[in-house]
């Protein structure tokens, strides 16, 4: 790293290459985090997560219990061993909290200051965060899975909401009123995911295996059916070709808004070209999947290898895009985990699950040392009693087999 | 791994692994144990490969191998680092396998160590999170997650699904509410009913009073007189004595009082003649103890019996009548005899008894269950201690108040008998004085009757001043006119005699217990002998006469088999039974519906007559069960556990074997051996060898029967599967229940098809039965 700053500096690579090189590095060598931790204020399973898009550096998530949480991300002890503090919430015995599980969260992609949350109760709340009060609320026929909003959208302000109701519906934030229905699907919606590049492209998947494109602006029937099969499967029609064999439960375009990444109750996860629409036919193989409701996972932004973090029961799979090689797993959670969110700048990893757990996954492998290092110049400054739970740490990670003679 | 593993030693890890995991034992073998360390230390590649292995057998569908397996993970894991990370990098994978987290995945069994293994693994993870829980991220978290999502209780470490304990919170509060809610109906009832109850109790308790009043009473109503009476008693003994208790008796009148006179010496006639009065043994109530104490002596206890055989020895002919005094070391016996007191029942306090028996119905049937409920209830609702206590205080006096009655219920009498009695006396009183006193004994010994008819008798006594020998109230079944003696002339006048003499004899040797005199015979000679003597009693030798015959035939009937009462005897005599007759059914039907009285005919029942006659006796011996196994060596390799008597129906006579089914006795053995020499040789004709071979020379067919060895082969196998691990529990034989074998008969495809289509068929024919004939479904019910 030190090498590549020097040649940086030096003008012989750019600039682009170094934060790639580092981003692709720590994406890959993810790991349990072991100095840092979110502050565990959850009552019930986390269902989704999101880190505002702006400063990074707040995590919100809902639970399961209606419960909102905001911690703080940003570590400016100084030291390496840091705990998020839970920074505001929403008790779920508050009037104006959600009333049933939450399902979906997303701060609004210009500003920390605004909040969008939306649940099984068939609501969507619009937060404003620093009084923490919902500053809008809409009520649906339908239970939301997911609603989002689309990050390069300047001149509406549209979110999409998947429901429990067969079609898509777009609410304007500055009307506040509802103004699209999008019919397409025949089953109710599990999830929905605006376009990074394309402003009015929106991709949705259902429970009747299809992930349909719209163009909003021509809301009047969809852009494309999505087909497993590139039209060569049995089904000729657009109105028959499935995506997955299963329900669409999880949808992700990548950073630069090529690619999107679709994943299925069939257990499997399929990448598809947003140009042409058609099937990647990359096999990341089995990964099961069983959950009837949204599941977020989350690519990695500037990575070369582009990597997608896939939440599977209890562990968390690492597949490269464009391979579909299965890089690693991430062990840590001890019951299903729901939601995964990548931190742009960090290039850290945040999970929830049902165990009530927000993990921090990052490549600790120099911070280990790190630590060592600010453990040992803290060590001179104070006590030798500190020394001595050093001692102890060290004693936790070495082997203590008896000697010959014990056996 | 830096240096490729050698794979004798993995090989050796393996098993290792393998034969740790499969004894079934709740403690590790230590050697083995230590071997695998040794080898585990040599590098992380055998670490590794024993994590795996580990993990593999952790994954086994049996408790003991998990229980193992994870003992083993957890000496590991105290060792070496790289086990503890990837251990712990597949926690929840463990956690699932070994502390029951999922509810899906159970643990596999046997239940008990299963329980053990969850117990232990929580205990350990415990452990580890104390130990190395800062250096391993994921340990902490799996242990806050058991702490927190898990609801572990790691001070009694038990998982308890938080669902179930919602659950059962929440029963518990119904539970509560709904004790509560019987906890205010039950004080309602309680409020209600407690003045009824305890108006019953004071009702009761009066009616007990007045049937028979409490010694205090007694004692407040008759404090004068007992003195005077006792004052009486010195100068005067016997007569003051009754005149006393009489007059006790009189104002008491439920009061009973047993004055038994009973002889202890041998010379009792003599001294009878002499003293005229001999040593009373008086019967008391135990209200009245101490009216007739012994006059000099304080002592009369029951070694007294013996001193006064003494003393009277020696002072035979001392006439202390002429002082109005017994003999100073004559002693007066007082037998409080409690079980024979009994109050009698009469016109007066009928009415009482009937009221006792009311309210003692009444506390029994009713207020006692009740009451009993009331502290379960009380109890159950867990309400105000000082409120069950007075119920409990209730419950114990309606307690003692029954006591109280049934006790007073066995010391009464029933009135007719004494009425009886009493009718006996005033006749007697006419008749010659030595029987009367005889007569007047028969209540008073053989019914128990009350003290007044003893105390009468014995008036009389002093009065007559005759020479009648205290024993001779024994004499009760002679006396014609008492009640058993009746009884026994209604069949025979003779049958009545011979129970006396031997009942006199027997009551005579046991109160002369202590004198010379002991055996019956000898008794019976005295008696005759003291009869023979005695001038006035006519009646007394009429006994002598009766002696010798009756003691002969009292001796045959003693051995003679009692036989109640029935039918056979109520036709004993009859020698011309009339054969009971019914009426015969005829083919038309109705026994009742006939034309005329000529067609009823009675036709005689069959066997009719001796059905009369014949008398049904029950075997009424003694069941003994069988204390011994047929024990015969079982192909199995068990024993047989028939418990036969006398036969096996699969092994013969039982014959003694001992522990290993072995006989004790050679020559039972060897007839054992050539039986089955005999069995093995034997075989039907058409499997004779010989034949076989020719037939099978000639046609080429083999006609052997197959052996039957396939029963035994497949125990083989199973055992030999078995033996593979022996140490553990067989999980698939626990599957062979009753009820998999009924399953598996009932839920057969067959079976299930035939019954599918037997119902099939009814629901068919009701259907066509139904709708067959309309027209509708004309096409339907073909």
């Amino acid at each position: 790293m030190i090498q590549f700053l020097e040649n940086v500096r030096a003008g012989i690579v750019e600039p682009h290459a170094l934060i790639r090189a580092e981003s692709t590095k720590r994406s890959y060598n993810l790991q349990l985090c072991k100095h840092r931790d979110i502050e565990s204020v959850h009552t019930a399973g986390v269902n989704a997560l999101d880190v505002d898009t702006m400063e990074g550096k707040y995590l919100l998530s809902g639970s399961a219990d209606g419960s909102l949480h905001i911690h703080d991300l940003q570590n400016f002890t100084g030291s390496p061993h840091f705990t998020s503090k839970l920074i505001c919430k929403v008790d779920r015995n508050l009037r104006t909290a959600h009333r049933y599980s939450v399902e979906c969260v997303q701060w609004y992609p210009f500003d920390s200051g605004l909040f969008i949350t939306s649940g099984m109760d068939k609501q969507l709340k619009i937060w404003d965060t620093n009084c923490m009060k919902p500053a809008d609320t809409f009520s649906f026929e339908g239970r939301v899975f997911q609603h989002h909003m689309s990050r390069i959208a300047t001149r509406n302000c549209l979110v999409a909401v998947a429901s429990s109701v067969n079609h898509i519906l777009l609410v304007d934030l500055k009307s506040g009123s509802c103004t699209h229905e999008l019919r397409g699907h025949s089953s109710s919606t599990l999830t929905c995911r605006w376009s990074p590049r394309e402003e009015y492209l929106l991709a949705t998947g259902s429970c009747d295996n299809k992930v349909l494109l719209w163009d909003v602006r021509a809301a009047k029937c969809c852009l494309k059916s999505l087909d497993q099969h590139n039209g060569k499967g049995r089904s000729v029609s657009e109105a028959t070709n499935t995506a997955h064999d299963g329900y669409v439960n999880g949808l992700c375009f990548t950073h630069d808004g090529l690619f999107l990444l679709s994943y299925g109750t069939d257990h499997r996860l399929r990448l598809w070209s947003t140009y042409s629409g058609h099937n990647e036919m990359v096999n990341y193989g089995k990964i099961p999947n069983d959950t009837k409701k949204c599941m977020q996972f989350d690519i990695t932004v500037s990575s070369d290898p582009k990597l997608v973090y896939v939440p599977s029961e209890g562990n968390i799979f690492m597949y490269e895009i464009q391979s579909g090689v299965k890089v690693n797993t991430l062990l840590g959670h001890y019951n299903c985990v729901n939601s995964c969110i990548y931190h742009p700048f960090y290039h850290e990893l945040y999970s929830a699950g049902n165990d009530r757990n927000v993990l921090i996954w990052t490549a600790d492998h120099c911070q280990g040392a790190v630590y060592e290092e600010h453990l040992k110049s803290q060590n001179q400054k104070k006590e030798p009693f500190e020394r001595r739970t050093l001692l102890v740490r060290r004693n936790v990670m070495a082997d203590t087999w008896s000697s010959d003679e014990e056996g | 791994m830096p240096t490729p593993l050698d794979s004798n030693l993995s090989r050796q890890v393996g098993k290792y692994v393998e034969t740790l995991t499969h004894t079934g034992q709740k403690v590790l073998d230590k050697d083995v144990l230590k071997k695998l360390k040794n080898i585990c230390k040599i590098s992380d590649g055998y670490v590794e490969h024993a994590y795996h292995l580990l993990i593999y057998q952790l994954e086994k569908a049996h408790a003991e191998i998990r229980f193992s397996a994870f003992q083993i993970c957890n000496e590991l894991f105290r060792r070496s680092h790289f086990f503890r990370e990837l251990l712990v990098s597949n926690m929840q994978h463990v956690m699932e396998l070994t502390c029951e987290t999922s509810s899906d995945r159970l643990l596999p069994p046997p239940r008990s160590v299963a329980l053990s293994l969850k117990r232990m693994a929580l205990q350990c993870i415990q452990e580890w999170n104390k130990e190395y829980g800062d250096g391993y991220k994921k340990l902490q978290l799996g242990y806050n997650f058991l702490k927190h999502c898990k609801k572990v209780d790691f001070n009694a470490l038990q998982i308890e699904n938080s669902a179930e304990q919602v659950r059962q919170q929440e029963q518990e509060r119904r539970q509560n509410l709904i004790n509560q809610e019987k906890l205010k109906k039950i004080m309602i009832e309680i409020n209600e009913m407690q003045p009824e109850i305890t108006n019953t109790l004071t009702a009761l308790e009066n009616c007990i009073c007045l049937l028979f009043p409490t010694p205090e009473d007694f004692f407040i109503q008759d404090g004068n007189e007992t003195e005077t009476k006792s004052k009486i008693s010195d100068e005067k003994p016997s007569p003051s004595n009754c005149s006393g208790t009489k007059q006790t008796e009189d104002q008491n009148k439920n009061e009973e009082q047993d004055l038994d006179q009973k002889d202890r010496l041998s010379e009792l006639i003599e001294s009878a003649r002499k003293v005229e009065e001999k040593k009373n043994i008086v019967k008391n109530d135990s209200d009245v103890p101490s009216i007739s104490r012994s006059k000099d002596d304080d002592d009369m206890e029951e070694d007294n019996s013996e001193f006064g055989s003494e003393t009277s020895d020696s002072e035979e002919d001392i006439d202390f009548r002429e002082y109005g005094i017994l003999n100073s070391k004559y002693s007066i016996e007082v037998n409080v005899n409690t079980d024979s007191t009994s109050i009698k029942e009469t016109a007066d306090n009928d009415a009482i008894f009937e009221n006792a028996k009311d309210m003692y119905t009444l506390i029994n049937n009713r207020y006692l269950p009740t009451v009993k409920k009331w502290i379960q209830v009380i109890t159950k609702a867990s309400g105000s201690s000082d409120q069950l206590k007075k119920i409990l205080d209730l419950k114990n006096s309606l307690e003692k108040a029954t006591k109280k009655y049934t006790e007073l219920k066995c010391h009464t009498v029933p009135n007719d008998a004494n009425g009886s009695s009493d009718s006996d006396f005033e006749e007697v009183e006419e008749k010659d004085g030595y029987e009367k006193m005889a007569q007047e004994d028969v209540p008073l010994s053989g019914l128990s009757a009350g003290t007044v008819f003893g105390l009468k008798k014995f008036n009389t006594k002093t009065e007559n001043q005759s020479s009648w020998n205290i024993w001779s109230e024994d004499n009760s079944e002679m006396d014609p006119t008492s009640a058993r003696s009746t009884l026994s002339v209604l069949k025979s006048v003779n049958s009545a005699m011979p129970k006396s003499p031997k009942k006199e004899n027997m009551d005579h040797t046991a109160a002369s217990c202590s004198k010379h005199e002991n055996t019956p015979t000898r008794g019976c000679s005295e008696n005759e002998k003291v009869n023979e003597e005695e001038p006035v009693p006519s009646t007394s030798k009429d006994n002598s006469v009766y002696i010798s015959k009756e003691s002969q035939r009292a001796k045959l009937l003693a051995a003679a088999p009692k036989v109640p009462f029935d039918i056979d005897l109520y036709h004993w005599e009859d020698d011309k039974i009339q054969a009971p007759t019914m009426v015969a059914v005829r083919a038309e039907g109705s026994r009742f519906w006939y034309t005329s009285l000529e067609e009823l005919e009675e036709v005689p029942v069959p066997d009719g007559i001796p059905s009369l006659r014949t008398r049904v006796i029950e075997f009424t011996g003694k069941f003994e069960p069988v204390r011994w196994a047929c024990r015969a060596p079982l192909p199995s390799g068990k024993l047989c556990p028939r418990r036969d008597r006398y036969k096996c129906p699969f092994h013969g006579p039982i014959v003694s074997r001992d522990e290993t089914g072995k006989c004790t006795k050679p020559d039972d053995a060897q007839r054992l051996a050539k039986e089955e020499e005999k069995k093995t040789k034997e075989c039907p004709d058409w499997q004779d060898p010989q034949l076989l071979e020719d037939i099978k020379h000639a046609t080429g067919v083999d006609l052997r029967m197959p052996e039957k060895k396939k029963r035994k082969g497949s125990k083989k196998k199973k055992q030999s599967k078995q033996s593979k691990c022996p140490g553990l529990t067989d999980i698939s034989a626990k599957q062979n229940t009753a009820y998999t074998r009924l399953s598996k008969k009932i839920f057969k495809r067959g079976a299930m098809k035939r019954v599918a289509r037997s119902m099939d068929a009814a629901d068919h024919k009701r259907f066509r039965d139904k709708y067959g004939d309309q027209f509708h479904y004309m096409y339907n019910t073909v």
